[in-house]
């Protein structure tokens, strides 16, 4: 268990020492040999702490692959390689496999590096053999251990690893390490076992091969040597050199002694296969992952410790106040008691004098009423003034408890810079890769974030900016062209505004093609037609966030797939944010991420169904509804038998909190306060069930006493409209209250399965609530949202149909003169040619004969403010109307046409009897007849 | 020269089963390791013993070559087929002991 808490830090340093390689080598590309040593060496050490770190721990794959990273640098450090891009990619590659190795540690050494090690050979040069570095250590084997070493300390080595020790095989030549320099063996030991121990000192008997010459024999030594020193101090301690040192590897070791073992008859039942031991180890080592680890500021724990002082200060001062209080409870009552003894007496006082002189009796009860005041205020004061001290620490209370709360979100806080130090390198490679040149801006990184939002940003920030460089900046040339920078710029920022948090990721590319946008959605009927029509820009900016859409002609490596946006937005919006698109054809695009700083605490809608209190995360929700109890039947309505609301024009499914969580719905009887269960089933249904129909029937009185119970104005209906994705949909709830900053408590395993919860808390009177998911219960519900869009689009359908019907056919006329006459045509019964022969006179009137009768014919002229003809021809129609029972015909002169038109009608320039206004049809001004005024007018003259 | 072997016995010139005795003066390191070598090869070459017995007691300390005197002595009787026996005092038991040379040479305790 130690061993994995040292794996944890150490994994967790590692990944830091990579963050501080790649700006370096960021760096190192632009400014080439001009980069400071300093700088290589640091990024050297770091690449060199890695793999001391994992050759402590024997992890061969990390080492190696460090080990050449090192090597490499450590030539670039002594200016013996030339910088180029190719060079900075391998090492990129190297550091992106590291990565890989230490996210999957466990089975790091089965991961192939050699592409990577392949990358890194070409630079490695002449000296690609055993660097002279002071601190490169092979891994030894157990076959060179086993030639000189005839038994392996096993026990005394594992002991030396439990105390943290390195065990290191040593190899000395008697001529070059000791002879030479005039060292004797015993000194050796003496030194050695100062700064280690040395387990084992084995020599190779072999070279001697008599007594001629054995004097002169360079001896070769082999010392397995355990000590905490690393490498590097070691190779200064025992005045060696790297070749002579080797690190040894305990998985070959143990695979010795267990194959030592099951060789061994003794103990067959000891016998375990080293695959057996590794199988054993991995999964012991996976079902205990290695925990999380977070750096803390100190100052942020120090606050956090004078906070929790303070807290226990406050604490005791309550206790010792409520222990006072105990004690003065005592007195308060002997003060109530005084106080009841002054009331008895002076009562009893004015009981004695009540017969007395009125003059005295008035003294007397001034005085008692003054004494009983004088009590009555002791005893009042004495209580206030106890109450004020429990106010006071109260008061501190409260405000050491948020500092506290404050405090301790601080240390989950990290900088933005954790996510945003990837994309140089990010957009260096994009750049190499799409040709573009492009530079990044950073701004705000010291911008902080709860870590668990920090790290789920990563993917959809990778993803924005990928976007901005692929499909936002334009190629340099194009660039020119338009009279840009060739070179693209990215913006990335971070904004603290309150208890937000905001991330924008901006680019000067060739922005959104909002036409072209339209055009793809509706290719791939991601919108209808009618839609597309009427959609706002907003609107439009939105498609690119649904599921399956890409502008990008052709899918690439970088983007383009049409997975992405819709994913960007649901994790924004599972992290409790929101997301904004802002963009100019030409000038660029910008996308703004607002992010709560934490996901502990939540402000919340709390809302309760049937007596059980719930809350919203209030990110979800889009705003309150009421119904009111007498408009249900109206407003809400039953499509494919779902209950939908009309909002605004909108149709809105609607879910029932208390049906959905099959909770018993009751209804508060009007009159008697009592709960009882209700028995509708739905809302939009006039009476529960036909049952209750007819019984209602039977009993119409009932509906009248007791008023339907619908109409109450307890019963209205409350809606929250909550969002979720792009659908939104309305949670039917019995109560609102009010919005609560709630904490947060995540739900046991065996909750999950509900999908309609996102949580629990713990709300201000110590009841637990569930915190609802708008997704979830969208899922639970079977909402779908489709049927509801196509419900939407065919009423939309009808609606244009209706508004085509608004259009009127009016029938063109004149009257022989300029003017041009209209009417509805579907107020025309028919039209007849006449004569002027036919015209029978009677003073004034003028009379046709049809059908046997007479028909008054009307001139317009006689009735309009308008001009006569010049000469009347000797033919004209008359136009008899509908519904006037035939009682006149009207004299056209020519019948022009029936035309299709919207009465777009202005009742103000012409006006008169008869007239229904004016319009342009056909670019003439047109009289339009109001036949019902002039039915009237004409018959006022008939009886004149 | 004075021999750097204090004594060659041949207690009997002639007998397979004489023992030779090599007894050294003083330490065994340094430029005298290469002259014992040819002192040790003049004695053991001429005839063959049965048992080699080195004396090497009087030394307070062995340095590499002298180790390797001891081992090359140890080798050449084994080809010979002669038995060797080394006498050390407590110093070169320890140093012996650390290098494990214990484990290969038979040592008497002087």
């Amino acid at each position: 268990m130690q061993e994995k808490d040292m794996l944890g830090d150490l994994i967790q340093e590692s990944k830091e020492h990579l963050q501080e390689i790649e700006p370096v080598l960021l760096e190192l590309e632009r400014q080439g040999d001009a980069l400071p040593t300093e700088m290589i060496n640091q990024i050297f050490r770091a690449i060199h702490s890695i793999k001391g770190g994992f050759g402590f721990f024997g992890y061969k794959g990390v080492t190696t692959l460090s080990h050449s990273m090192e090597h490499l640098l450590s030539l670039i450090r002594d200016r013996k390689l030339s910088i180029t891009n190719e060079l900075i990619d391998a090492l990129f590659r190297g550091i992106d496999k590291l990565k890989v190795l230490f996210d999957d540690f466990e089975n790091s050494d089965s991961i192939p590096i050699d592409n990577e090690i392949k990358a890194l050979d070409p630079f490695m040069g002449e000296s690609s053999t055993e660097p002279q570095d002071t601190s490169t250590v092979r891994i030894d084997t157990l076959a060179e251990i086993e030639k000189f070493h005839t038994t392996i300390p096993e026990e005394q080595i594992n002991d030396a690893l439990k105390n943290g020790k390195t065990i290191y095989r040593i190899l000395l030549s008697s001529k070059n390490d000791l002879d030479y320099k005039n060292i004797t063996i015993s000194a050796i030991f003496e030194i050695w076992e100062r700064l280690g121990k040395i387990l084992d000192f084995a020599m190779d008997l072999d070279c001697i091969k008599g007594l001629q010459g054995s004097s002169d024999t360079d001896m070769r030594y082999s010392v397995i040597y355990a000590t905490v020193l690393e490498p590097d101090l070691l190779l200064m301690g025992l005045n060696v050199t790297p070749s002579q040192v080797r690190i040894i590897d305990m998985d070959q070791l143990n695979e010795a002694a267990a194959r030592a073992l099951s060789q061994s008859p003794a103990s067959p039942a000891a016998a375990v296969s080293p695959a057996d031991a590794a199988l054993s180890a991995a999964a012991g080592a996976s079902s205990q992952p290695v925990e999380e680890s977070l750096r803390v500021k100190v100052s942020v724990l120090n606050n956090l410790m004078n906070l929790a002082g303070e807290l226990v200060l406050s604490r005791n001062q309550l206790i010792q106040q409520y222990n006072r209080k105990l004690t003065n409870a005592i007195d308060v009552n002997r003060l109530f008691g005084e106080f009841s003894r002054t009331i008895e007496t002076s009562l009893k006082n004015i009981k004695d004098n009540i017969h007395r002189d009125p003059s005295i009796l008035d003294h007397i009860i001034t005085t008692e009423v003054d004494n009983l005041k004088n009590g009555y205020i002791k005893s009042l004061t004495f209580q206030l003034k106890e109450l004020q001290g429990v106010n006071t620490t109260l008061q501190s209370i409260d405000s050491v408890t948020s500092q506290l709360q404050e405090n301790i979100m601080q240390t989950r806080l990290q900088p933005v810079s954790v996510v945003f130090n990837k994309f140089p390198r990010v957009i260096r490679d994009l750049s190499r890769k799409l040709e573009k040149s492009i530079e990044l801006h950073i701004i705000g990184q010291d911008v902080e974030l709860d870590k668990s939002i920090v790290e789920m940003l990563s993917d959809p920030l990778t993803h924005l900016v990928r976007n901005c460089a692929d499909h936002g900046i334009e190629l340099p040339e194009i660039r020119e062209n338009t009279g840009k920078n060739p070179v693209g710029s990215i913006y990335l920022s971070a904004i603290q505004e309150g208890g937000k948090v905001i991330v924008i990721i901006e680019d000067d590319g060739k922005g959104l093609d909002f036409e072209k946008i339209k055009n793809i959605a509706l290719e791939k009927r991601l919108i209808t037609e009618q839609a597309a029509l009427t959609m706002s820009v907003k609107e439009v900016q939105q498609l690119i966030m649904l599921p399956g859409f890409s502008t990008a002609e052709s899918v690439s490596d970088v983007s383009g797939r049409g997975v992405g946006m819709d994913v960007v937005k649901s994790n924004v919006e599972r992290l409790g944010g929101t997301i904004e698109i802002e963009s100019e054809k030409g000038n660029g695009t910008k996308i703004s991420l607002t992010l709560p700083l934490t996901l502990a605490i939540i402000p919340s809608l709390i809302i309760q169904s049937e007596k059980r209190t719930f809350a919203i995360p209030q990110v979800g929700v889009e705003e309150l509804v009421r119904i009111r109890a007498f408009e249900v039947t109206k407003r809400i309505e039953q499509i494919q038998g779902a209950e939908v609301m009309r909002l605004r024009g909108k149709l809105l499914p609607l879910v029932r909190l208390s049906s959905l969580l099959n909770l018993v719905p009751t209804f508060v009887h009007p009159e008697t306060n009592e709960a009882k269960p209700d028995k509708r089933t739905r809302l939009s249904d006039r009476r529960g069930t036909p049952e209750n129909e007819d019984a209602q029937s039977n009993v119409p009185d009932r509906r009248n006493s007791n008023g339907d119970r619908r109409a109450n104005v307890a019963n209205a209906v409350k809606i929250v409209v909550v969002k979720t994705g792009l659908n939104h949909f309305g949670l039917i709830v019995d109560s609102v209250f009010d919005n609560e900053e709630i904490v947060v408590k995540p739900l046991p395993e065996y909750f999950k399965a509900t999908q309609v919860y996102a949580g629990a808390t713990i709300l201000g009177d110590g009841k637990v609530a569930m915190i609802l998911d708008p997704g979830g219960i969208a899922q639970r519900a079977n909402l779908r949202f489709s049927d509801i869009d196509k419900e939407q689009i065919r009423e939309q359908d009808i609606q244009a149909r209706k508004t085509s019907e608004q259009t009127s056919e009016i029938l063109l006329f004149d009257n022989g003169s300029t003017e041009r006459f209209g009417m509805e045509l579907n107020s025309v019964a028919r039209i007849e040619k006449a004569d002027t022969s036919e015209v029978e006179i009677i003073g004034s009137k003028e009379f046709l004969k049809r059908d046997g009768k007479s028909l008054p014919i009307v001139r317009i002229q006689d009735y309009l403010p308008v001009s006569s003809p010049q000469q009347s021809s000797k033919e004209f129609y008359i136009i008899l109307p509908k519904n006037t029972e035939q009682k006149f015909g009207i004299v056209a002169q020519t019948v022009f046409d029936v035309v299709n038109t919207e009465l777009a009608l202005d009742t103000s320039n012409i006006k008169g009897i008869g007239v229904m206004g004016s319009t342009i049809i056909n670019n003439r001004l047109t009289i339009l007849l109001d036949l019902n005024s002039l039915l009237s007018a004409v018959e006022q003259r008939m009886g004149d | 020269m004075k021999p750097e072997t204090n004594a060659v016995n041949k207690e009997n010139g002639v007998d397979d089963s004489h023992i030779c005795k090599l007894e050294t003066n003083g330490d065994l390191s340094g430029h005298r390791v290469r002259r014992l070598e040819e002192e040790f090869a003049e004695a053991i070459t001429a005839m063959t013993f049965k048992k080699v017995q080195l004396d090497i007691s009087s030394a307070h300390n062995i340095d590499s070559p002298g180790i390797a005197l001891c081992v090359g002595l140890y080798k050449e009787c084994k080809i010979k087929k002669m038995e060797f026996e080394i006498i050390v005092n407590d110093e070169l038991r320890r140093i012996f002991t650390l290098v494990n040379l214990d484990k290969i040479l038979p040592i008497k305790e002087s």
